[in-house]
C-alpha cells in the first residue's frame, strides 16, 4: 500500500497533467458508478441529488435556462439536462471501458498468437485484421448497427469491432521481438506447449504496450459512441447519451438554445481529454525512453 | 519493388471481394421489414399477400442469397449500382449528385491540414519547451478531444447568431457557381482540418525531435552549418516521410470522419447520403455507398504500404 502510494506521489510530480487528468477520471467514473443515484425524481421516497429524473419532463419548466432548480437548463419536453448528462456520463463510460477491454484484447490475442505460430496463422489472421481495418472506424460500427438493432450492447460490440485491427498490429509487432527471447526458447525446450508460451510467457511481456493502447483507445471509442449517438445510430431514446442530446439539439432548428448545445459538448470534451492526457502519461510512465519527448 | 507492389495489388483482391461479403450479409440482417420502411406501416399491412409478393419479386428479395448478390456485384462491376428504393434517381446519379461536395471538402480540408499542422509541428519540435511549444501542444491535445460535429454545430448557430448566416438547403456544385459554393464548403473543410492537424502536428513534432539527435545532424553541425540548413537541407527531409504517409490516412479519415460533421452543418455530400440511406433502410445505396468507402480505405492502405516500402527497403524484403 506504501508502495503504491509513493508511485502515485512519483507520478504526480513528474507529471502534473497526467496527475490531474487521473483525477478527473477517477471523479467521472465516480459520477458513471453512482449515477443511478444520483440521478431520479424521488417518487419512491428516495433522495437524489439531483431531483429529477433522466426521462420525466418539468412540462412547468420546458427548454428554461439553468436555474437554481435545473443547473444545466431543461430540454424540449422540460426534462433535467444536468440529469441526462450524469446518465450521459454512464453510458458513455460503459461503452467505452467495456468495448476498449474487449476491442484490444481480442485484437491482443490475434496479434500474439499470428506472432509466435507465424505461417500461415500468422497470415490469414494478418488478412482477416485488413478486412477489418478495410472502413473507417465509424462507417464499421454504423455497419454493424445497421444489422444489428442498436441498445447498449450491441454498440459496446460495434465499437469493439472497430479497436481490434490496430491493437491486433500493435500487439504482433510487439510479441514478434519477445517471441525470439532466449527465455521463450527455455520454455520451449522444456516442452511446453504452444498456448502455454504464449499466454504464460509471451503474453505476460506485452502487457505494457496493451495498457497503452487500451488508454489511448478510451478517448476514441468515447468520439465514436458519441458520433453514433449523434448520427441517430446509437443507444436510442428516451435514454440519455451526450452524442443523442447533441441530435436532439440539432433537431429543433438552426437556432438552437446554448444549453442544449454546449453542457453535452464540454461533457465528451473534457472526458475525452483526460483519458488522452492519462493514456500519454501512461505511456511516459511504461516506456522512461519516451519520457519528455511528450509525443 | 515491382514484385512487392503486385504482391500487395494481390492480396487486396481477397480483402476487396470479403468486404463486399460483409457488407451484403450485413445489410441482409437488417431487422425490420424492407416494405415497411417503403410503403410506411399503414399500408403495408394494407397490402395483401400477392401484392406482397410481387413487389418483393420485382425488388428481387425472393431470390437465393447468392443470386442476390452475384447480381449486385455483376451490377457494380459493369458500373449499374442499381436504383435507390426510394429516390427516383439511380445511386450512380445520386453519387455524381452528391459526391463532389464531399470530396471538395476532404481535398480542401488536408491541404488546409498541411498549412495549420507543418509549422505549428515544426515551431514546437524546433523550439521545444519554449511558450510556442507548450501552447501548439495544448492546442494539439485539445482538438484531438473535441468532437468536430459539435465544433461545427458551435459553428452553424454562431452563424446564425451573429451573422444571420444560414446554409442554403440545395447543392450549389462548384462548375455551377464557384463563390456561392465555396461559401458552403470553407466551415466544414476548416473545422475538419483542425482536428486532422492536431494528430499531424504531433507526428511532425515527434518525427522531428527524433531526426534532430540523429547521427548525421550532428555531422551536420560539426561541418559548421547554420541551424537554418541544418533543419531545412538535412531534418526536414527525413521528417517529412512519415508525414506525408500520414496524409493518406487522413484523406482517408475524412471521407468517412466527415460524416457527422456534414450531418451537424446540413452539408449534402456522401456521408448525410449514407445516413439517411441506412435510415431509411435503402439497401442498395447504403451498400454501395459503403461498398465505395471500403475500396478508397483500402486503396489508401495499400498507398501507405508501398510508400514507407519506398523508402524503408527492409519492408519489401520481409
Amino acid at each position: 500500500m506504501a508502495n503504491i502510494a509513493s508511485n502515485l506521489k512519483g507520478f504526480f510530480k513528474r507529471n502534473p497533467l497526467g496527475g490531474a487528468s487521473l483525477i478527473v477520471v477517477i471523479f467521472l467514473l465516480t459520477v458513471g458508478i453512482t449515477s443511478d443515484l444520483l440521478v431520479g425524481d424521488g417518487k419512491n421516497g428516495d433522495i437524489t441529488f439531483t431531483g429529477w429524473s433522466e426521462t420525466q419532463g418539468d412540462y412547468t419548466y420546458m427548454s428554461g435556462p439553468p436555474n437554481g432548480d435545473h443547473w444545466f437548463g431543461t430540454d424540449q419536453t422540460g426534462r433535467d439536462i444536468f440529469s441526462r448528462i450524469i446518465m450521459g456520463t454512464k453510458r458513455s463510460l460503459i461503452v467505452a471501458i467495456v468495448s476498449v477491454a474487449a476491442g484490444t484484447s481480442v485484437g491482443a490475442a490475434l496479434g500474439i498468437i499470428g506472432a509466435y505460430l507465424g505461417g500461415k496463422t500468422d497470415l490469414i489472421i494478418q488478412r482477416l485484421l485488413e478486412i477489418l481495418q478495410s472502413f473507417p472506424d465509424l462507417i464499421l460500427a454504423l455497419l454493424m448497427l445497421a444489422a444489428f438493432k442498436a441498445n447498449l450492447w450491441t454498440v459496446v460490440f460495434a465499437i469493439s469491432i472497430t479497436r481490434i485491427p490496430l491493437s491486433g498490429r500493435v500487439m504482433r509487432s510487439a510479441a514478434l521481438t519477445i517471441s525470439q527471447m532466449d527465455y521463450v526458447l527455455a520454455a520451449r525446450a522444456t516442452g511446453a506447449s504452444s498456448l502455454r508460451i504464449m499466454f504464460r510467457h509471451v503474453a505476460p511481456q506485452c502487457f505494457a504496450p496493451y495498457m497503452v493502447l487500451a488508454t489511448a483507445h478510451l478517448g476514441v471509442a468515447i468520439l465514436i459512441e458519441a458520433s453514433l449517438g449523434f448520427l441517430g445510430a446509437g443507444v436510442p431514446a428516451p435514454a440519455a447519451t451526450w452524442g443523442n442530446m447533441l441530435a436532439l439539439a440539432n433537431a429543433g432548428s438552426f437556432k438552437p438554445l446554448w444549453w442544449f448545445v454546449t453542457f453535452p459538448g464540454v461533457s465528451i470534451t473534457v472526458t475525452v481529454l483526460a483519458f488522452n492526457l492519462l493514456g500519454d502519461a501512461l505511456r511516459d510512465e511504461m516506456d522512461p525512453r519516451l519520457r519528455g519527448r511528450g509525443l | 519493388m515491382t514484385k512487392y507492389l503486385l504482391r500487395r495489388l494481390l492480396y487486396s483482391v481477397p480483402t476487396v471481394i470479403s468486404i463486399t461479403i460483409i457488407i451484403f450479409l450485413a445489410m441482409r440482417v437488417i431487422p425490420g421489414d424492407p416494405l415497411t420502411s417503403f410503403y410506411g406501416p399503414g399500408e403495408v399491412s394494407a397490402l395483401t399477400e400477392k401484392q406482397r409478393a410481387n413487389i418483393i419479386n420485382e425488388l428481387g428479395l425472393d431470390d437465393p442469397l447468392y443470386v442476390q448478390y452475384f447480381r449486385w456485384i455483376g451490377g457494380v462491376l459493369s458500373g449499374d449500382l442499381g436504383k435507390s428504393f426510394f429516390r427516383t434517381m439511380t445511386v450512380g446519379e445520386m453519387l455524381a449528385h452528391r459526391a463532389p461536395t464531399s470530396i471538395e471538402i476532404a481535398i480542401l480540408a488536408t491541404i488546409l491540414s498541411w498549412i495549420i499542422a507543418i509549422p505549428v509541428g515544426l515551431t514546437s519540435a524546433l523550439y521545444k519547451n519554449s511558450i510556442m511549444d507548450h501552447l501548439s501542444r495544448f492546442a494539439t491535445i485539445f482538438f484531438l478531444a473535441v468532437p468536430n460535429f459539435w465544433l461545427g454545430m458551435l459553428v452553424v448557430v454562431f452563424s446564425v447568431l451573429v451573422f444571420r448566416y444560414h446554409p442554403p438547403s440545395w447543392t450549389i456544385q462548384l462548375w455551377e457557381d464557384p463563390l456561392q459554393n465555396l461559401s458552403i464548403i470553407w466551415r466544414p473543410s476548416v473545422i475538419i482540418a483542425l482536428g486532422a492537424a492536431a494528430p499531424l502536428a504531433r507526428m511532425l513534432r515527434a518525427t522531428v525531435l527524433e531526426v534532430m539527435s540523429e547521427d548525421y545532424i550532428r555531422t551536420a553541425r560539426a561541418k559548421g552549418l547554420d541551424q537554418g540548413t541544418v533543419v531545412s537541407r538535412h531534418a526536414i527531409r527525413n521528417a517529412m516521410i512519415p508525414t506525408i504517409t500520414y496524409s493518406g490516412v487522413i484523406f482517408g479519415f475524412l471521407l468517412g470522419g466527415s460524416i457527422a460533421v456534414e450531418s451537424a452543418m446540413g452539408i449534402r455530400g456522401l456521408g448525410s447520403l449514407l445516413v439517411s440511406a441506412i435510415a431509411e433502410r435503402d439497401t442498395l445505396m447504403a451498400q454501395n455507398l459503403i461498398l465505395i468507402y471500403g475500396i478508397i480505405w483500402t486503396f489508401i492502405n495499400l498507398f501507405i504500404d508501398v510508400t514507407y516500402a519506398i523508402f524503408d527497403p527492409r519492408i519489401r524484403f520481409e
